[in-house]
């Protein structure tokens, strides 16, 4: 009888290297795939971290807008966030301000407003309250959105909160 | 006659096979959600949290020149293992820091001369001065005993520094 073609040794090994090799490949495809679904999600925990607290100061006058944010009661969190965006808006047109720890203050500054000022972001169970000067522009409505830190990078997350205003 | 081809796994082996597999599946996705999610601090096999609910203290606090007197009086069923003063000011509220000062169930205690935070971190208390205290219990995570703060907002005690 002939015995020609792979003995089952052979087969086996060939089929090992094959999975291995499909493996290596797939896996280089989807590991940084997943990672990076991963990092979209690292947001999640954010959905509700800043909030408007109701201090009395959010509202405008003729060119100022003002607003306090409280940040939730979870220092595990506050770890990552760098700071928040905020975005203003009132019927056809908004404006987006950037709020950064320890950033110079421009036109966006705190409101108890101590020399020098640099913006302070609410650790966990804080509250800060800040003023924007928003030039003729009166927006009517704020929303804020969590800023944090990913692997060195930075990234913005979707709406904590928004709040209606009216003039002070 | 032909003879009987027996190669390969028998029903049992390959049984054994796919349990061992799932098995390990199942260890695998347990340990990666595991390290995903984190473990939370507990008490009384609950959620720490839910002990916060049951925490009823007053506390008082005088400024001295050496330093503040704290007093708190626990009136509740959880025992205390310290409390997170911050400072409120025109619109802020600032997180001055853990005072480590375990008080009993029932019991009063008082702590003298304060002159810094758990961590180390100098403060001064003036009189007049309006703050919160928020209560601080002990809990388990794991093999670990770990503090935890219940928030301020919602069990949060507002007091004006006496002189």
């Amino acid at each position: 009888m002939r015995k020609k073609g792979l003995s089952a040794v052979v087969a086996t090994i060939l089929i090992i290297l094959l999975t291995v090799s499909a493996v290596a490949v797939i896996a280089g495809y989807l590991i940084p795939y997943v990672n990076r679904s991963l990092d979209s999600t690292s947001c999640t925990k954010y959905r509700d971290y800043f909030s408007f607290y109701d201090s009395g100061y959010n509202c405008y006058t003729e060119n100022l807008q003002g607003f306090s944010i409280e940040a939730r009661a979870d220092k595990e969190l506050g770890k990552e966030i760098i700071g928040f965006n905020l975005l203003l808006s009132k019927e056809g047109s908004g404006e987006s301000v950037e709020a950064r720890a320890g950033a110079n203050c421009g036109d966006l500054k705190m409101y108890d407003n101590n020399l020098p000022c640099s913006i302070k972001i609410p650790s966990a169970g804080e509250v800060r309250s800040y003023l924007f000067d928003s030039g003729d522009v009166r927006y009517s409505r704020l929303r804020v959105l969590p800023v944090i830190i990913v692997k060195g990078k930075e990234m913005a997350c979707g709406v904590s909160d928004e709040i209606q205003v009216s003039k002070c | 006659m032909l003879k009987e081809n027996k190669k390969g796994l028998s029903p049992v082996v390959a049984t054994m096979l796919l349990i061992a597999l799932a098995l390990l599946l199942a260890v695998i996705i347990f340990f990666w959600a595991k390290n995903f999610i984190g473990e939370k601090v507990q008490k009384f096999d609950n959620a720490i949290e839910l002990a916060c609910d049951k925490v009823v203290f007053d506390a008082e606090i005088i400024a001295d020149a050496a330093g503040a007197e704290i007093r708190i009086a626990n009136k509740g069923t959880v025992a205390l293992y310290g409390i997170e003063i911050q400072r409120i000011d025109t619109g802020s509220i600032e997180n001055i820091g853990f005072i480590q000062m375990p008080v009993a169930e029932g019991a009063t205690e008082v702590k003298k001369d304060v002159t810094e935070t758990a961590d180390g971190t100098e403060v001064i208390f003036e009189a007049e001065e309006n703050l919160k205290i928020a209560p601080v219990l002990l809990g388990t995570q794991g093999d670990l005993k770990k503090h935890y703060s219940c928030d301020g907002s919602k069990y949060g005690q507002e007091v004006i520094v006496k002189d």
